[in-house]
């Protein structure tokens, strides 16, 4: 297994697909959270700064992950592989844990950066065991996202499909269902991130982050095997 | 002869057509088998379903005894080259092979030795593999299939895009690997570009094994092309 870990860690690392999203951190940052301060004197405190950083690091790791997936059925990469390595489970194993790795990554980075920036602004507004706590929410929110991403990718077998799916999921059919019921909102993956963040409602019931961490986890998991299923059965193009 | 290659009752339908039926043949060391067919025989169906990139419908395949999904060393015991035309094209050529012997758990001159051994001189395998030729990928994927210099070749349409220096080599691979009592399966369209190489013949049409025969016994004065012509429109099949 450890090999088609690393053979996987490898091709991630030559296609540079993690640079995207490292650079869409560092935009995120910069523009709602650096360029208001610095050019019109607007400061967000840090747990707003912080919760958007994790909706924007989940969606980027679902989106790299599915990216990754769907790219390496289209492009020939996953046949490649398993005509050396020819396990299924062991590759789509591989997939999942460089997705989530990857995704973690982009969710400490995000983190930090936002912290980073707060705190070369000055406005470090909360304290260090809260931020820690929201650090590791966010990579654990953006981890499992881009497991849950790769899932997806698997599943749908088009990065182009699987993009504009997580998009509209994460943009319009989410935010949607948050406004039918909150209640049924907290079991999705958005409404999983929010409690890992800590959002505060003063109208909603919002789960602590062990339970948000449990219900995103269950989610990817339940994603996972839906694609172990399928990717174990179907025919490689 | 031992057969390394097995193929029992093998069907592969598709909702739309049944690709192969009822297809059953065994390969031997030593020999360099060519399958032919006109398009839509089942020739490539029948060599994904070997190395397992397709699920048959009924029957089963096995190289040296297992399936190769279950082979311990897989890329030891058989190297497939598939469409060359589908390459990550965002990794040089050289990254490409470096995965892929990750994976197989190769060490990393193998690499060099590959790319040396199907003529990609380093300049090339450092470009992108998006920015090749048609023959080149060929070459790349050929040296794929060789990574594990496995016991079982297995090659479909290995000189499309290849320039005569290209073909060349691996009209003389082919008897090479054969000689050295390898397993080595071709399917192609190139008669007369392979069929001096070749040893025993496999006919596929509309899905079935309709002759296998050494090609000597095939030929029986005619050239392999207009015997398998005659043989193809005897057998009832498609206009051609």
């Amino acid at each position: 297994m450890t090999h088609v870990l690393r053979a996987q860690a490898r091709i991630v690392g030559t296609t540079r697909i993690a640079l995207p999203g490292g650079l869409a951190m560092a935009a995120y940052v910069i523009l709602t959270g650096l360029a208001p301060a610095v050019l019109f004197g607007q400061h967000r405190d840090t747990h707003t700064l912080l919760e958007g950083t994790a909706t924007v690091a989940v969606v980027t790791a679902m989106l790299l992950g599915a990216l990754q997936t769907a790219g390496d059925l289209q492009n020939g990469m996953s046949r490649a592989l398993l005509l050396v390595e020819p396990r299924r489970l062991r590759l789509l194993g591989a997939q999942l844990l460089v997705a989530l790795g990857m995704g973690a990554g982009v969710g400490a980075a995000g983190a930090l950066l936002a912290d980073g920036t707060q705190a070369a602004l000055g406005r470090l507004d909360l304290a260090a065991s809260t931020l820690v706590s929201l650090g590791v929410g966010t990579t654990v929110a953006a981890g499992l996202g881009g497991l849950l991403g790769a899932a997806v990718g698997l599943l749908l077998r088009n990065a182009a499909l699987a993009a504009c799916v997580i998009v509209l999921w994460s943009f319009v059919l989410e935010p949607f269902i948050s406004t039918l019921s909150y209640s049924v909102y907290i079991y999705l993956p958005a409404g999983a991130r929010e409690s890992l963040v800590q959002h505060v409602s003063a109208h909603h019931y919002i789960p602590p982050p062990p339970v948000g961490g449990l219900i995103l986890a269950g989610i990817a998991a339940a994603a996972a095997l839906a694609a172990a299923l399928t990717f174990s059965r179907q025919d490689i193009a | 002869m031992t057969a390394t290659v097995q193929l029992r009752g093998i069907t592969k339908r598709y909702p739309s057509v049944t690709a192969l039926d009822d297809v059953s043949l065994e390969l031997s060391a030593g020999l360099v088998h060519l399958l032919v067919g006109p398009n839509g025989a089942g020739k490539t169906t029948l060599l994904r379903v070997l190395v397992g990139m397709a699920r048959p419908t009924a029957g089963s395949a096995s190289i040296l005894g297992r399936p190769f999904s279950s082979l311990e060393r897989p890329a030891h015991v058989a190297g497939a080259c598939l469409d060359p035309i589908r390459l990550p094209g965002l990794r040089s050529g050289r990254q490409h092979l470096a995965c892929l012997a990750t994976a197989a758990r190769l060490p990393r001159q193998r690499v060099d030795e590959v790319l040396d051994m199907v003529g990609l001189p380093p300049q090339v395998a450092a470009r992108r593999a998006g920015t090749y030729s048609l023959g080149t990928r060929q070459r790349l994927t050929i040296a794929a299939a060789l990574l594990g210099e496995p016991q079982v070749t297995v090659l479909d349409e290995p000189t499309t895009g290849l320039d005569v220096h290209g073909v060349a080599w691996l009209r003389r691979q082919l008897r090479v690997w054969a000689d050295a009592g390898r397993t080595v399966l071709v399917a192609s369209h190139s008669l007369t570009e392979l069929a001096a190489m070749v040893d025993r013949v496999l006919v596929l049409d509309q899905g079935r094994l309709v002759r296998e025969a050494a090609r000597d016994e095939l030929e029986s004065g005619a050239d392999l092309q207009t015997a398998l012509f005659d043989l193809l429109t005897a057998n009832g099949g498609r206009q051609r």
